[in-house]
C-alpha cells in the first residue's frame, strides 16, 4: 500500500519545530556525551607515556591542513543546501561533491597520521596515550567516514527526482546537521589534544 | 468515530495474526510487546533471584556452585536493571505518552518498534550466553579488572558488553522518540504545565537515558579495546586505572538509578490523585523536583566509590551532594501525602500498590541518607545493608509503581479490570514478603555479612536474617503467581471496564478501552491538568462515559491516516543483533548482520513514511 | 478490604522496631556494633545518629501517611473533596526542614571523614597488606616479616596498614577495628588503625574479586607490645625443624612437589611468591585465608582437595595419599 508521495508533514507541533530536527539534536546531544567522555579519556592520558612515544608525535602542520579541508567542507554543506534550496539542483549537487571530496581527503589525511604512527612506533598498546588517542581519533574518523557514505547516498538520490526546488529538503538537512556536529567535534578534539 | 458496544471490548488490539504483531507500529501494540516481554525477563530474574536466596538460606549450603552462584548475581542484577525494569516503564511510556497529550501515535512508529525488537533480541543475546560457554560473571557492575581477558577468557564478558550496548541503543533510540513526542505532539492547549506529571517524569527520564548511557557505551567500548585489541585502559600493567572504569560506570549508573525511579514516581503521582479525587499536590514542586533529581543526579555518583580512597575532598565533596539530592526526593513524597490529605480515599488494588510505593520509598530514601555518610558507608559499603537499600527503593520503590501503574492501565489495553480481591492478596502477599526478604538484610549488613558472596560460616551471627530472607522471597514470589493469574484470566473474563473505571482526570480516559488504532476521533484542546475532570464535572456531567471535550476545529475530520505497518524494524533490529552475536560466535555473521542490517536501513528509507 | 490493608501497614510500621529490638544480642565476629577503636566508634556513633533521626522521620512521615488513609478515606454519601492544588508556604516549610536536618548530618559527616583520614605519623609501625586472589599477603617493611592471612599488632600503638592488590580488586575489613578500605592494583590506599582492646577480630574480603571471595578472610591479633615483639621475633626465626620422623617425610615431600613453585619456608628450597608464606604456618589459627581451622582436620581436609573447599583457587594440586597427608600435616603443624 503506497502512501501519496507528498505526505504533508503539516502536523501542528507544539513548537512549531519539526519532528525530525529535534529529534536530530537529541541525538547530537548524546553524541555529544559520547565525544565528551572520549575526549576526557585522552585529557587524562595526555601524558601517560610509559616513557614512550607522546604529544610529540603529533604532526602540527598535516593536521593543520586536514583540519582546515574538514572546516571547508562544512562551509560547502552550506552552500550545497542554500543551492538546492534555491532550486539549483545542479549547484547543490557539486557543492556536495565537495564535501565527499574534503571528506575522503580529510580521511586520507587521518589513515595517513595512524600509519606514520605506527610506523614510529605508537600503536593503541604502547601506553594509554596511544590508546585513548587511537580510540578517540579513530571513532571521529569512523564518524566521517559515516558520514561521507550517507553523503555519497543523498548525492545520488538527487538523481532520483529528490530534492527539487520546493520540496522537501529534510534529506539535505539531516547530512548537514550531522556533518557540521562531526566537524564541531574535531574543532574540540584538535584544540584539545593537538593545540594545547 | 466507530461505535462500540458497551458489553464487549473491542480487543482489536490483542487480535490480529502473528505478522501484525511482528510488523506492528502502533505504540499501543509496542507497549503489550513491552509489557509482555519484560514480565518475562522479570520471572527470569525472579528465579535468578530465589537461586541465589536458596543458596544463602542455611549457612555453608551447596545448592549453587560458586561460580554458578556468580553468574546468578551478576544475571539477576542485569537482568532486573535493563531487561524488566527499564522495558517495563516502556510499556506505560508506550501506551500512555501519546494518550496523555492527546496524540495518534509517537513522533517515529517504526523507529519505536526498532526500539522494541533491539531489546528483545538484545535480552535473548545476553541469556544465550547460559548455554553458549557461561553467562558474565563479573557483577552487574563489572569492575574492572577483575573483567579483563586474563582474568575471565571466555566469552562471558563479552555478552555482557555487547548486550549492554545493544539494549543501550534500544533505550537511546526509545528516549529520542518520546522527547520528540512530549515537546512537539501535545494536544492544542496542554503547555508542559498542564501535562500529566507522568509525562513529565517520562520526559525527564528520556533525557537522563540520552545523556547518561553515552558514559556506559564509551567504558564499554574501552573494556572490548582493553579485552581485544590490548589497550590497558583499565590495566594497572600498562598505565591504566581500575578506577576509571567504576566513575565511567557510575556516572552512568547514578543517573540510571533514577531513570529506574521516576516513571513509578510519575505513575504515582497519576493513581493517587485519581483515588483521592483530588489533584496531584504542588505540581510544579513535583514537576521541578523531578528535574532537579535529574541534575543532580549527574553530580553524586563517586558516592559508590567512597571506600576506593579517593582521599577526603572527594569523599566530601559528594557526600554532599549526595545528601542535598536527598531534599528534592522527601519534597515528592510529602507532596504525595498532602495530595492525599483531604481527600476521599478509596482502596482499590491500584491505590495499595501507589500508598505502598510511597510506603517503601520512604524507608529506601532513609537508608539511602545513612549510606551517603562516608564514615558510616566506610563500614556499611558492600554489605547486605547495600542490598537493603537498594532493594528498598527499586523494588518498593520501582516494582511497586509499576505495578500499581499495571493494575490502573489493564483495563485501558484489555477492556477489563483485573480482578480487585485476587489484586490484594497480590499485594498483601507481596508487601510482607518484600519487607521480610529485605528489612532483615539491613541487619546482616550491620552485622557484617558482605555481599556477593556465594556461602557463609554458621557462627557469624547470620543464620537467623538469611532465613527470614530467604522466606519473604518465596512469599514474593508466590504473590507473583497470584499475579499471574489474575492477569491472565483477567484478559479473558475480567469486568468490562468501560473507557473510565476510575473516574479518572486524564486524556486517556476520555477514550474507549481498548482504545480505537487512531486513539482520539478528534484531537481534543486542553484548559487544564485535568481535562478529563473538568469535562466530567465541569459541566455538570455525572456520567464517566462520553464526556464533552473541546476539539480542534482546525483538526480534519475526514481522514485519520495512520502509519502502515512495517517489517523494517525487526529485520533492522534482526540484523545488528546478529552482528553481534558473530563479534562471539564467528565472523562471517557480522558480515550477514550487516548485510542485513543495511538493506534493511535502505528499505526503511525507502518506504514511504506514514 | 481496606482495613486489612491498613493494619497490614500499621504492622509493617511497628515491625522495624521489633526488629531493632531482638538485635544487638552478643557479639558476632564481624559485628559493626562493638567498635574496639575510636575511628569504629566514629563510624558507629554517625551510624546510630542517623538511623534514630531517620527512625523519627519515618515514625512522623509514614504515622502521617497511615493517619491520613484512615481519616480520609472513602466513605458512602462523600462528595467530591475540596480540589487544593498546593499551598506555596507549606511547600517551603517542608523544603527547609528535611534541609535542615540533612545539613546537620553532613555538618557531623564532614569532621569526621577528615578525621578518618588523618595520615601516619613518622615512626608508626608500617604493615603492608596486598590482596591476592584469594588470600591477604602480609609484609612489614620495617620489620622484616613476610607472613599471611593472619596479621598480628600491638595493642595502643597506631599502625598504618598500606593495602594494594597483586591482580582484581579486593578490600581490607575488618568491622570492630575499622571501616573498609579498598585494594585496588596499581595504587596504594593508606590509613592508620589504632587497636586499643587485645584480642582476635575477623576481618573479610569486601569488594567482588571473583569465584571464591566469599572465601577470602584474615585475622587480626591485637596484642600486648610484649606478646607482639615476641611473636616478630618468631616470625623471623628461621623455620623449625621438623621434630618427627613423620615430619621429616613431610618436609621431604613438600620439597620435592610442586608446592615449592607456590610457596616460600623461608631455609629451604621452597621460594615461590604465588601463594601465601608458610614458614611459620604452624603458628596461626587459620589456613586457606581464614576458612579452615588450622588443625589436624582442617589441614587434612585442604590436603586432601583443595578445590573443594575453595572451588578455583590457585592450589591444584594431584590427588595425596592418606599418607602422604599425614606427613605434610604433621610438618606444616610444625612450622611455628
Amino acid at each position: 500500500m503506497s502512501s501519496p508521495s507528498h505526505v504533508e508533514h503539516e502536523h501542528h507541533s507544539s513548537t512549531g519545530l519539526d519532528n525530525r530536527k529535534l529529534a536530530v539534536w537529541a541525538f547530537l546531544g548524546s553524541e555529544t556525551m559520547f565525544f565528551g567522555c572520549f575526549i576526557l579519556v585522552m585529557l587524562i592520558n595526555k601524558h601517560n607515556t610509559l616513557g614512550g612515544q607522546g604529544q610529540e608525535i603529533l604532526d602540527l602542520a598535516l593536521t593543520s591542513v586536514t583540519t582546515f579541508v574538514l572546516l571547508t567542507s562544512s562551509l560547502s554543506m552550506v552552500l550545497s543546501l542554500a543551492a538546492f534550496r534555491n532550486g539549483s539542483i545542479v549547484w547543490g549537487r557539486i557543492w556536495l561533491g565537495l564535501v565527499i571530496l574534503m571528506g575522503i581527503v580529510f580521511l586520507g589525511g587521518q589513515v595517513y597520521e595512524f600509519s606514520e604512527f605506527v610506523h614510529h612506533g605508537l600503536t593503541p598498546s604502547t601506553n594509554l596515550f596511544g590508546a585513548s588517542f587511537f580510540t578517540l581519533v579513530g571513532f571521529h574518523g569512523a564518524h566521517v567516514a559515516i558520514g561521507v557514505l550517507w553523503l555519497t547516498t543523498v548525492f545520488v538520490y538527487s538523481y532520483r527526482g529528490r530534492f527539487k526546488s520546493g520540496s522537501d529538503m529534510w534529506g539535505i538537512e539531516f547530512v548537514g546537521l550531522y556533518w557540521h556536529f562531526v566537524d564541531l567535534v574535531w574543532v574540540a578534539i584538535f584544540t584539545l589534544i593537538y593545540l594545547v | 468515530m466507530a461505535t462500540l458496544s458497551a458489553n464487549v471490548p473491542d480487543t482489536r488490539i490483542f487480535s490480529g495474526t502473528a505478522w501484525s504483531w511482528i510488523t506492528t507500529v502502533d505504540h499501543k501494540r509496542i507497549a503489550v510487546l513491552y509489557l509482555v516481554t519484560s514480565l518475562g525477563f522479570f520471572l527470569v530474574g525472579g528465579l535468578e533471584a530465589l537461586l541465589l536466596r536458596l543458596q544463602l538460606s542455611r549457612p555453608e549450603l551447596d545448592i549453587v556452585a560458586p561460580d554458578r552462584f556468580v553468574e546468578l548475581f551478576t544475571m539477576h542484577g542485569t537482568t532486573m536493571v535493563f531487561l524488566a525494569l527499564m522495558p517495563l516503564s516502556a510499556a506505560f511510556f508506550n501506551l500512555l505518552i501519546p494518550l496523555m497529550i492527546g496524540a495518534r501515535d509517537v513522533a517515529f512508529p517504526r523507529l519505536n518498534a526498532l526500539s522494541y525488537w533491539i531489546y528483545l533480541f538484545g535480552g535473548i543475546f545476553i541469556n544465550i550466553s547460559f548455554v553458549a560457554g557461561g553467562a558474565p560473571n563479573a557483577g552487574w557492575f563489572g569492575y574492572a579488572p577483575l573483567t579483563a581477558v586474563q582474568f575471565e577468557s571466555t566469552h562471558a564478558i563479552d555478552f555482557w558488553a555487547f548486550g549492554l550496548q545493544i539494549l543501550g541503543i534500544s533505550s537511546i533510540l526509545a528516549s529520542i522518540n518520546f522527547i520528540v513526542t512530549i515537546i512537539n505532539m501535545r494536544a492544542p492547549g496542554m503547555t508542559l504545565n498542564r501535562m500529566p506529571m507522568f509525562v513529565w517524569m517520562s520526559m525527564i527520564t528520556a533525557f537522563l537515558i540520552i545523556f547518561a548511557f553515552p558514559a556506559i557505551t564509551v567504558g564499554l567500548i574501552l573494556l572490548i579495546f582493553d579485552r581485544y585489541l590490548s589497550t590497558s585502559f583499565f590495566l594497572p600493567g600498562g598505565g591504566g586505572d581500575p578506577i576509571l572504569w567504576q566513575h565511567m560506570f557510575w556516572v552512568f549508573g547514578h543517573p540510571e538509578v533514577y531513570i529506574l525511579i521516576l516513571p513509578a514516581m510519575g505513575i504515582v503521582s497519576e493513581i493517587l490523585p485519581t483515588f483521592s479525587r483530588k489533584p496531584l499536590f504542588g505540581y510544579a514542586v513535583v514537576a521541578y523536583s523531578g528535574a532537579a533529581i535529574a541534575l543532580l543526579g549527574f553530580g553524586v555518583w563517586t558516592h559508590h566509590m567512597f571506600t576506593v580512597g579517593l582521599g577526603p575532598i572527594a569523599d566530601t565533596a559528594f557526600a554532599i551532594s549526595t545528601m542535598a539530592i536527598a531534599v528534592p526526593t522527601g519534597v515528592k513524597i510529602f507532596n504525595w501525602i498532602a495530595t492525599l490529605y483531604g481527600g476521599s480515599i478509596s482502596f482499590k488494588t491500584p491505590m495499595l500498590f501507589a500508598i505502598g510505593m510511597v510506603a517503601m520509598f520512604i524507608i529506601g530514601g532513609l537508608s539511602g541518607v545513612i549510606l551517603g555518610s562516608p564514615p558510616i558507608d566506610s563500614q556499611t559499603q558492600d554489605t547486605y545493608f547495600v542490598v537493603a537499600h537498594l532493594h528498598y527503593v527499586l523494588f518498593g520503590g520501582t516494582v511497586f509503581g509499576l505495578f500499581a501503574g499495571i493494575y490502573h492501565w489493564f483495563s485501558k489495553i484489555t477492556g477489563r479490570l483485573m480482578h480487585d480481591g485476587w489484586g490484594k492478596v497480590h499485594f498483601i502477599l507481596m508487601m510482607l514478603g518484600f519487607n521480610l526478604t529485605f528489612l532483615p538484610q539491613h541487619l546482616l549488613g550491620i552485622d557484617g555479612m558482605p555481599r556477593r558472596i556465594h556461602t557463609y560460616p554458621s557462627d557469624m551471627g547470620f543464620d537467623l536474617w538469611n532465613m527470614l530472607s530467604t522466606i519473604g522471597a518465596f512469599m514474593i514470589a508466590l504473590s507473583i503467581v497470584v499475579f499471574a493469574v489474575n492477569a491472565l484470566r483477567s484478559t479473558r473474563s475480567g469486568e468490562v471496564a468501560g473507557s473510565d473505571p476510575w473516574d479518572g482526570g486524564t486524556l486517556e480516559w476520555t477514550i474507549p478501552s481498548p482504545p480505537p488504532v487512531y486513539n482520539f476521533a478528534e484531537i481534543p484542546v486542553v484548559n487544564s491538568q485535568y481535562p478529563a475532570w473538568d469535562a466530567k464535572r465541569g459541566s455538570g456531567h455525572t456520567g464517566a462515559d462520553n464526556p464533552t471535550l473541546e476539539h480542534d476545529p482546525n483538526a480534519s475530520h475526514s481522514n485519520i491516516h495512520m502509519p502502515n505497518p512495517s517489517y523494517w524494524p525487526i529485520l533492522l533490529a534482526a540484523g545488528l543483533v546478529l552482528a553481534a552475536c558473530g563479534l562471539i560466535f564467528h565472523q562471517v555473521l557480522i558480515l550477514l548482520g550487516a548485510m542485513i542490517f543495511g538493506i534493511s536501513l535502505f528499505g526503511w528509507i525507502e518506504e514511504p513514511a506514514a | 478490604m481496606p482495613r486489612a490493608a491498613l493494619h497490614g501497614l500499621l504492622a509493617l510500621a511497628a515491625a522495624p522496631l521489633v526488629i531493632a529490638a531482638l538485635t544487638a544480642c552478643g557479639t558476632t565476629p564481624q559485628t559493626t556494633l562493638e567498635p574496639t577503636t575510636e575511628s569504629a566508634r566514629r563510624s558507629l556513633w554517625l551510624l546510630q545518629f542517623v538511623f534514630w533521626a531517620a527512625v523519627a522521620v519515618f515514625v512522623v512521615v509514614e504515622g502521617a501517611l497511615v493517619y491520613i488513609l484512615i481519616r480520609y478515606r472513602r466513605r458512602r454519601g462523600d462528595g467530591l473533596p475540596a480540589q487544593t492544588h498546593g499551598h506555596t508556604r507549606l511547600e517551603i516549610a517542608w523544603t527547609i526542614a528535611p534541609a535542615i536536618l540533612i545539613a546537620v548530618v553532613a555538618v557531623l559527616t564532614v569532621p569526621k571523614i577528615f578525621d578518618d583520614a588523618q595520615a601516619a605519623k613518622p615512626g608508626d609501625l608500617t604493615i603492608q597488606a596486598t590482596g591476592h586472589q584469594w588470600w591477604f599477603e602480609f609484609v612489614y617493611p620495617d620489620l622484616g616479616v613476610v607472613t599471611a592471612n593472619e596479621l598480628h599488632m600491638p595493642v595502643n600503638t597506631s599502625t598504618e596498614i598500606q593495602l594494594q592488590s597483586k591482580d582484581v580488586l579486593h578490600s581490607f575489613w575488618v568491622p570492630r577495628l575499622r571501616g573498609k578500605l579498598d585494594m585496588v592494583p596499581g595504587r596504594t590506599n593508606k590509613f592508620v588503625i589504632r587497636p586499643e582492646v587485645v584480642g582476635t577480630f575477623q576481618g573479610q574480603c569486601a569488594e567482588f574479586c571473583g569465584t571464591a571471595h566469599a572465601l577470602m578472610k584474615f585475622t587480626v591479633v591485637v596484642e600486648s607490645q610484649a606478646d607482639f615483639d615476641a611473636w616478630v621475633q618468631r616470625q623471623l626465626d628461621d623455620r623449625t625443624q621438623p621434630a618427627s620422623e613423620l615430619a621429616r617425610t613431610g618436609e621431604t615431600l613438600l620439597a620435592s612437589g610442586g608446592c615449592v613453585a607456590c610457596h616460600t619456608i623461608r631455609g629451604t628450597d621452597a621460594q615461590g611468591t604465588i601463594g601465601p608464606d608458610l614458614t611459620h604456618v604452624g603458628g596461626r589459627s587459620h589456613i586457606a585465608s581464614g576458612v579452615l581451622p588450622n588443625t589436624t582436620d582442617g589441614l587434612r581436609q585442604w590436603l586432601q582437595d583443595p578445590q573443594a573447599v575453595k572451588p578455583g583457587n590457585r592450589m591444584v594440586i594431584p590427588s595425596l595419599t592418606e599418607d602422604q597427608i599425614d606427613a605434610l600435616v604433621a610438618y606444616l603443624q610444625g612450622l611455628t
